[in-house]
C-alpha cells in the first residue's frame, strides 16, 4: 500500500516537468437552425482522445502538445466532418463547425438489442456486457456486445461481479450477489444511449471500476436528444412487438429540461414454444440548471415485465422431442399452453444527481439512488405426490437398465410428444380428488378442517429489494497533465427472500410443512416437520407466505482515488480502493429442523477489502500505442454464496473468506484515420472461490448441500480487432476474442446433510485441475463488412464463429468417493470424468438501415421530421446447434444402465434464424 | 404546439390500444372423472390370469380389464403396487410411481390396456408389470408409460368386500379386499412396524378359534409407529400371498374397526 502511494506521489512530481501543451475548444451547430448540437462524438485522430459535445454543442481537448491535429466530428458512427487545427498557444479556438443534420443517426441506434432476453439474464449470471448497452463506436466492444451476445459470450469469461455499472452517478449493483440488474431498465433503449464503457483496468473518472471494466449510463434529461420519437418493432425473438414513445425537451426556459419514455413489448409466444413476454417500461427525467455551477437531476424509471421462460434440456430430451428448442416448462391446461416458469420483475428506481462545477478544472458529482421492488419466479411445489415435472429423470428412457423397456418408453414418447410436457389437467384432478381431513390446524389440538388439500401448487419465489446508495466523486485537473479522481460510496440493501402460494390448482388449501422433514420423521406430529414452529400447521391460501422467509442486510462503504498523468511519450495511471462490507441473515421463521439456528439475526459477517491498479501507456507516436496495466484485489464473499442453506438456517459455508484476484493486461493500439487495430493479451487469476449447491443426492439418498472451497481459476487470452475504412463508404472489420479459462488447482469438497447440518463427507479432493470453466464461448470471432451510402442507408454483414463452449462441472463426480469402483481408463471412467464440450459453430448476421427526411416532401412540416427503418436478421443460415452453455446434472449413480445418457448435461441454446424490423418516426 | 398535441393524442391512443393484455387469466380445466372409451376386447381379471401358463408372458392381444382400485399408497404402507379387483378376482400392477394415490385413489375405476404388458410370477403370485428386467424379474411399468396402459375412469366407487374366515383364504381371493370379523393381534405390545429404523414387520392375527394369518406392515407407513390394538375387532384388508404364506395388507389404518 505504502509503495503505491509513494509511486503515485513520485509520478505527480515528475509531471511538473512538461512540454508545452495547449487546449482546443470549438462548437458544433446545426446548419439550418444555428442551434448547438449536443451528443456528437468528437475525436482527436492523432491521440484517440474522444469527447461528446455538451448541450450547447461545445467541446474541448486539453493537454495537447504543440502540433497540428485532425479533429473528427461524428454522430453515432456516421463520419460527419474533419477539421485540421494547429495548437501553438495555450488555447486555440477551432471555431464553429456547422453540420447539415441529415439524421441518419436513428438507424444505427436501433441496433437490435434483444438477443439476450430479460429472462436469461438472471439465471446464468448473464453476459458480462449487457446488450442493453448496445453497440459502441469501438469495433471490439461493438462485436462483443452485438455479434457475440447471441451466444452469451462473456468479456474475458468474467462473472458479473467483475463489472460495475453506474447510472447518473449512482452504482446499480445488487450487493447480495455483485450483479447488475440490467432488466430494471429494459425497453428504455432510447433514453439510455448516452454512455461510456471502460473495458478492463483503465482509469475511469466516475468509479474505481472493476477488473472487467465499468459503464456509465447518463440518462439525465439534458443529455437526451430534443425530439419526439415513436417507433414500432416487429420481431420473432423474445418479443414479437414493441412500441416505444420518447420525448426530450432539450434545455427550456428557466434552465429546465425534461424527458420521458414509455415502451411496451410482448409476445404471446416467443421464439421457443411455450415462452412469452409481456413488458412495460416508463422513464421520466427532469433537470434543473440552478446556475452555471449547479445542476440538479431527477430520474425515475421502471420496467415491469413478465416472461414465461424455457428450461434447459438434455440431448436425450431433444432427440425424443425431435426439437432442438424443446422446452419442458409448459403444458396444456384445458387446451391452452401454460408455462410453469414465469418470471416477474418490477423494481422502480429513482436517482437524484447533483453536478457541481466548482471551477473550470474541478467538478463534484453527488448521486443518491433508491430502488424498491420485487423480482419473482414461479415453480411447482408438491406434497406427498409424484414429481410433476416432465424433466424428472424417471420419466426418461435412460433411467431404465433394461434395453427393451427403455426402447418402448422412447417409442411412446416419440409418438406422444405431449407426454413430455406438463400435465396440468391431471394436477388439477389429483388436487380435487384429495378431499381429506387435516388435523390440528395452527397447532391447536382438535382444530380440524376437511377440504381439498392441494397436492400440487404453483409457488412464487420472491425477492423484495430495498436498496439505497449514496455516491459522490470529484474530478479535478491539476496543472496541465494530471487528472485526479476520488470518490466515496455508501450502499445499504435489504433483500427479503420468501415464497408465496400463487395457485392452488383446483384445491382448497395447502399446509406450511416441510415434506422432506416429514419423510424422515418418526413421528408425523414432531415439530421438526414444521417450516415455522412459531406458526405450526398453518393453512395456506393464495397469496400466503410459506416455506422460508428471511432477510439479507448488507451494507458497504467504499473510498477510492485514481490519477492519470500524461507525459509527452507516456501516460501513467494508478488507482486504489478501500472498502468495508458487512452482512447478516435475519430469519423470520423458526425452521423445524433448526429451531435454534434459524430465527432472528445471525452473526454479522464483516470484511475489509482493497483493490489497487496501475498502468503505463507508451505513445510511440500519435497513432501507435503500447500499454500494460496490472491490478489486484480482494473481494468479500457475497451474501448469496455465504450461507450453506439460507432458507433454513444461519450456518455459513466452510472457509468463508475473501477471494483474491490478480490481473494483468497489455497490448498494442493503432488509431489511424482509416485503420484502427487492437491486440491485447490478458491473464487473470482468481483464488479462494467458493461454490455452494443444494440438491437431492441419490448417493446419499437425501437433500444435501455441496460446498466446493478454495477454487483457483485462470483466465487468459488474446483480443484482436482491426477495422479498415476502404473509402467509398465501405468498412471491413475483423475481431477475435480467443480465451482459455481453466481451473488451476484441486479444490476441496464438503457434503452436508441439509436436514441435520451433519457433514457426510469433508474436504474431499476434487480432481479438476486444468478443466474448463463454463463461461460461454471461450473463443469468438467475427468478420464484417459495412457499406454506408451517402443517400442515408447502410448495410452490414457479419460472419461469426464461436468455439470452446463447456458445461459447468458437477464437482462430486471428480472425487475418489465417486469413482473408486470404476475401472480406470474404462469407457465408463472416461464418460464420468470427461468434461462435455461442444463443436464450434458459425452464424451469419445482417443489419441494415435507411432514413428519410420527410420535410423534403412535406414542406409544411415545421420541425425536421424523419422516418427511419432498420432491419436485422440474425443467424441467417438458421444454425440450430448453437449451444451457449450448460451444466452437468447433480445426479450420480454409475450403476444405472446407460450412464452416458443418464448423465447428459442440460444445455442452453441460442435461437435459430430471427429477425427484427424497426420503424421510427422522429420529430426534432 | 397544437400540432404537437395532435401527435401526442394520436400516440397516446395508439398506446392505449397496444397495452391491452397479452396473457389472460388462466382458466381451470373442467372436473374429470368420466370413464374413457377403450378400444379392444374387455376381459376379466380371471381370464387375464389365464395368460400365464407356467412362464412369464407378454400379452400380445388387444385386450383390457375394467377394475376398481382397492388399495393405494396414501399411508405409505403400499409401495409401487397398484392393486385392483373386479368381480372375478384381484390383481397387483407393478408401477414405478410413488404416491400413486394422487392418480389412482381407492374407489377409482381403471381401464388397463394389457397389450405389451407382462404377466409373471412374483414370489409365488401372479403380477402384471412393464417388462422383464436383466435379472429375469418382473419390472415395474415406467412412470412415463403408466398413462399409456392404465387409463383413469370415474371415481368414488364403493369397493366390494368378501367376508371370510381366516381358514377361507384361497388363491382366488388374492389381491381382493377381504373382511374378517372378531380377530385380534397376537403380540399387541408391539407397534405395527419398526418406524425408527423404517423396517417392515410381520404381525400375527388370530381369530377366536386360534387360526392365524400374517399381516405385513411397512416401516414407511404413517401408522408404523402406532401401538397395535389390544381388543378384538373387525378388519378389512387386501389379501396377498408371499410364496406359500397368505398375508394381509392395510391401505390405511382405518381398515381396522372395533
Amino acid at each position: 500500500m505504502k509503495k503505491i502511494l509513494l509511486f503515485m506521489c513520485s509520478l505527480m512530481c515528475c509531471a511538473m516537468l512538461q512540454a508545452q501543451t495547449g487546449t482546443i475548444t470549438g462548437v458544433v451547430a446545426n446548419e439550418a437552425t444555428g442551434a448547438g448540437l449536443s451528443g456528437l462524438n468528437v475525436t482527436v485522430i492523432e491521440n484517440g482522445a474522444t469527447t461528446v459535445t455538451n448541450v450547447d454543442g461545445g467541446y474541448s481537448f486539453s493537454n495537447l502538445p504543440y502540433n497540428t491535429y485532425t479533429i473528427q466530428i461524428s454522430a453515432d458512427g456516421f463520419e460527419a466532418t474533419t477539421l485540421s487545427v494547429k495548437v501553438d498557444k495555450a488555447t486555440v479556438d477551432a471555431g464553429r463547425t456547422t453540420l447539415h443534420v441529415d439524421d441518419n443517426k436513428g438507424a444505427i441506434d436501433n441496433i437490435p438489442t434483444v438477443t439476450i432476453s430479460e429472462s436469461d439474464l438472471k439465471e446464468t449470471s448473464s453476459a458480462a456486457i449487457s446488450s442493453a448497452l448496445s453497440a459502441s463506436r469501438d469495433v471490439f466492444i461493438a462485436a462483443i456486445s452485438f455479434n457475440f451476445s447471441a451466444l452469451r459470450f462473456r468479456f474475458r469469461g468474467y462473472d458479473d461481479e467483475n463489472f460495475i455499472t453506474l447510472m447518473n452517478g449512482a452504482p446499480m449493483t445488487d450487493l447480495t450477489n455483485g450483479r447488475t440488474a440490467y432488466f430494471t431498465w429494459s425497453g428504455l433503449n432510447d433514453v439510455m444511449r448516452s454512455r461510456e464503457a471502460n473495458l478492463g483496468l483503465n482509469a475511469a473518472s466516475y468509479t474505481y471500476g472493476n477488473i472487467g471494466g465499468s459503464y456509465f449510463i447518463d440518462s439525465r434529461a439534458s443529455k437526451q436528444r430534443k425530439q419526439i420519437q415513436a417507433s414500432y418493432s416487429l420481431s420473432n425473438r423474445s418479443y414479437d412487438n414493441r412500441f416505444m414513445l420518447t420525448y426530450g425537451s432539450g434545455w427550456m426556459k428557466g434552465g429546465w429540461a425534461v424527458s420521458g419514455s414509455v415502451s411496451r413489448r410482448w409476445a404471446n409466444e416467443g421464439f421457443i414454444r411455450g415462452t412469452f413476454s409481456d413488458g412495460y417500461s416508463y422513464f421520466l427525467a427532469v433537470d434543473k440548471k440552478i446556475n452555471n455551477k449547479h445542476m440538479l437531476s431527477l430520474t425515475t424509471f421502471a420496467a415491469p415485465n413478465k416472461t414465461g421462460r424455457s428450461a434447459p434440456a438434455t440431448q436425450e430430451q431433444i432427440d425424443l422431442a425431435g426439437d432442438v428448442f424443446y422446452n419442458s416448462a409448459w403444458g396444456y391446461q384445458n387446451g391452452k399452453v401454460r408455462n410453469i416458469n414465469v418470471a416477474k420483475n418490477f423494481e422502480p428506481t429513482t436517482i437524484l444527481t447533483h453536478e457541481w462545477k466548482i471551477s473550470d478544472r474541478t467538478q463534484l458529482v453527488t448521486a443518491a439512488s433508491m430502488l424498491m421492488g420485487t423480482t419473482s419466479r414461479t415453480a411447482f411445489d408438491w406434497y406427498n405426490a409424484p414429481d410433476p415435472r416432465p424433466e424428472y429423470y424417471k420419466n426418461l428412457p435412460s433411467y431404465y437398465e433394461t434395453p427393451a423397456i427403455a426402447q418402448e418408453l422412447s417409442a411412446y414418447l416419440k409418438a406422444n410428444p405431449d407426454a413430455m410436457q406438463i400435465q396440468w389437467d391431471e394436477l388439477y384432478e389429483a388436487n380435487r380428488l384429495n378431499n381429506v381431513e387435516f388435523k390440528n390446524v395452527d397447532g391447536i389440538a382438535g382444530n380440524n378442517i376437511t377440504g381439498k388439500r392441494s397436492l400440487y401448487i404453483v409457488e412464487d419465489r420472491k425477492v423484495r429489494n430495498s436498496v439505497f446508495n449514496l455516491n459522490t466523486y470529484i474530478n479535478t485537473l491539476v496543472g496541465q497533465n494530471i487528472t485526479l479522481n476520488a470518490g466515496l460510496t455508501f450502499q445499504k440493501q435489504k433483500s427479503n427472500y420468501y415464497k408465496e402460494v400463487a395457485d392452488l390448482l383446483g384445491g382448497d388449501f395447502y399446509v406450511d410443512v416441510n415434506r422432506f422433514a416429514e419423510f424422515d420423521a418418526v413421528d408425523v406430529n414432531a415439530p421438526s416437520i414444521q417450516n415455522d414452529i412459531n406458526r405450526p400447521n398453518r393453512i395456506l391460501k393464495v397469496g400466503d407466505r410459506f416455506g422460508y422467509d428471511y432477510d439479507a442486510f448488507v451494507t458497504k462503504g467504499t473510498a477510492w482515488a485514481n490519477s492519470v498523468i500524461k507525459f509527452k511519450k507516456i501516460d501513467v495511471f494508478g488507482g486504489i480502493e478501500l472498502s468495508n462490507s458487512s452482512f447478516y441473515r435475519n430469519g423470520k421463521t423458526r425452521f423445524g429442523l433448526f429451531p435454534d439456528d434459524s430465527y432472528g439475526k445471525a452473526a454479522k459477517q464483516s470484511f475489509t477489502n482493497y483493490q489497487a491498479k496501475a498502468g503505463v501507456t507508451y505513445k510511440i507516436n500519435g497513432r501507435n500505442y503500447l500499454f500494460i496495466n496490472g491490478g489486484l484485489l480482494t473481494r468479500a464473499p457475497f451474501f448469496e454464496n455465504a450461507y450453506l442453506s439460507p432458507r433454513s438456517r444461519n450456518q455459513v459455508a466452510p472457509s468463508l473468506q475473501n477471494e483474491k484476484v490478480t490481473t494483468v493486461e497489455g497490448g498494442y493500439l493503432l488509431r489511424a484515420p482509416r485503420l484502427k487495430a487492437r491486440a491485447v493479451a490478458y491473464m487473470t487469476m482468481f483464488k479462494n472461490q467458493v461454490n455452494t449447491l443444494s440438491y437431492f443426492s441419490e448417493d446419499f439418498n437425501q437433500f444435501v448441500n455441496l460446498t466446493t472451497t478454495g477454487i483457483e481459476k485462470t483466465h487468459k487470452g488474446l483480443e484482436l480487432a482491426v477495422e479498415y475504412n476502404l473509402g467509398l463508404g465501405i468498412t471491413v472489420s475483423a475481431v477475435s476474442a480467443l480465451g482459455q479459462y481453466i481451473y488451476t488447482n484441486r479444490p476441496l469438497l464438503t457434503v452436508t446433510q441439509d436436514n441435520t447440518a451433519a457433514p457426510l463427507a469433508e474436504n474431499q479432493t476434487v480432481y479438476i485441475n486444468n478443466f474448463h470453466i463454463a463461461a460461454g464461448p471461450q473463443s469468438a470471432s467475427t468478420v464484417g463488412i459495412a457499406y454506408r451510402s451517402k443517400n442515408f442507408w447502410f448495410v452490414t454483414m457479419n460472419v461469426n464463429y464461436f468455439d470452446e463452449v463447456y458445461t459447468d462441472l458437477f464437482t462430486y463426480r471428480r472425487t475418489v468417493a465417486a469413482t473408486d469402483l470404476i475401472v480406470p481408463e474404462s469407457e465408463l471412467w472416461n464418460t464420468v470424468l470427461k468434461q462435455p464440450g461442444f463443436e464450434g459453430q458459425m452464424t451469419v448476421d445482417f443489419f441494415g438501415g435507411w432514413s428519410w427526411r420527410a420535410n423534403n416532401k412535406f414542406k409544411s412540416l415545421k420541425h425536421p421530421t424523419f422516418i427511419v427503418l432498420s432491419v436485422g436478421v440474425s443467424n441467417i443460415l438458421n444454425n440450430e446447434d448453437l449451444i451457449t452453455g450448460g451444466f452437468e446434472q447433480a445426479r450420480y449413480r454409475t450403476t444405472v444402465g446407460d450412464f452416458a445418457t443418464f448423465s447428459q448435461p442440460r444445455t442452453f441454446r441460442g435461437f435459430g434464424r430471427t429477425f427484427l424490423i424497426n420503424l421510427a418516426l422522429r420529430m426534432n | 404546439m397544437k400540432k404537437h398535441f395532435k401527435i401526442y393524442f394520436l400516440m397516446l391512443s395508439l398506446l392505449a390500444v397496444i397495452t391491452s393484455c397479452v396473457k389472460n387469466e388462466i382458466d381451470e380445466p373442467p372436473t374429470g372423472g368420466s370413464d374413457p372409451i377403450v378400444s379392444g376386447t374387455k376381459i376379466t381379471i380371471d381370464s387375464l390370469k389365464k395368460y400365464f401358463t407356467g412362464s412369464n408372458k407378454q400379452i400380445n392381444d388387444d385386450v383390457y380389464i375394467e377394475a376398481i382400485v382397492n388399495a393405494d399408497d396414501r399411508s405409505g404402507n403400499i409401495y409401487k403396487e397398484l392393486i385392483v379387483q373386479d368381480a372375478t378376482g384381484g390383481m397387483a400392477f407393478q408401477i414405478d410411481e410413488s404416491n400413486f394415490y394422487t392418480d389412482f385413489p381407492v374407489g377409482r375405476k381403471v381401464f388397463v390396456k394389457l397389450k405389451g404388458l407382462w404377466i409373471a410370477d412374483n414370489s409365488g403370485v401372479l403380477n402384471v408389470g412393464g417388462y422383464i428386467d436383466l435379472s429375469g424379474a418382473l419390472g415395474r411399468i415406467p412412470l412415463a408409460l403408466i398413462p399409456n396402459f392404465i387409463l383413469k375412469g370415474s371415481y368414488y366407487h364403493p369397493v366390494p368386500v368378501d367376508t371370510i374366515d381366516i381358514t377361507m383364504a384361497t388363491d382366488a381371493l388374492i389381491n381382493k379386499l377381504v373382511y374378517f370379523k372378531k380377530v385380534e393381534f397376537v403380540d399387541y405390545n408391539n407397534t405395527y412396524a419398526d418406524a425408527v429404523n423404517q423396517q417392515d414387520e410381520n404381525r400375527d392375527i388370530q381369530d377366536c378359534n386360534g387360526n392365524v394369518i400374517l399381516m405385513r406392515n411397512s416401516g414407511y407407513a404413517n401408522f408404523a409407529g402406532e401401538k397395535l390394538p389390544r381388543l378384538n375387532g373387525n378388519l378389512t384388508a387386501v389379501l396377498q400371498k408371499y410364496n406359500a404364506d397368505f398375508q394381509l395388507k392395510f391401505a390405511i389404518l382405518k381398515m381396522w374397526h372395533l
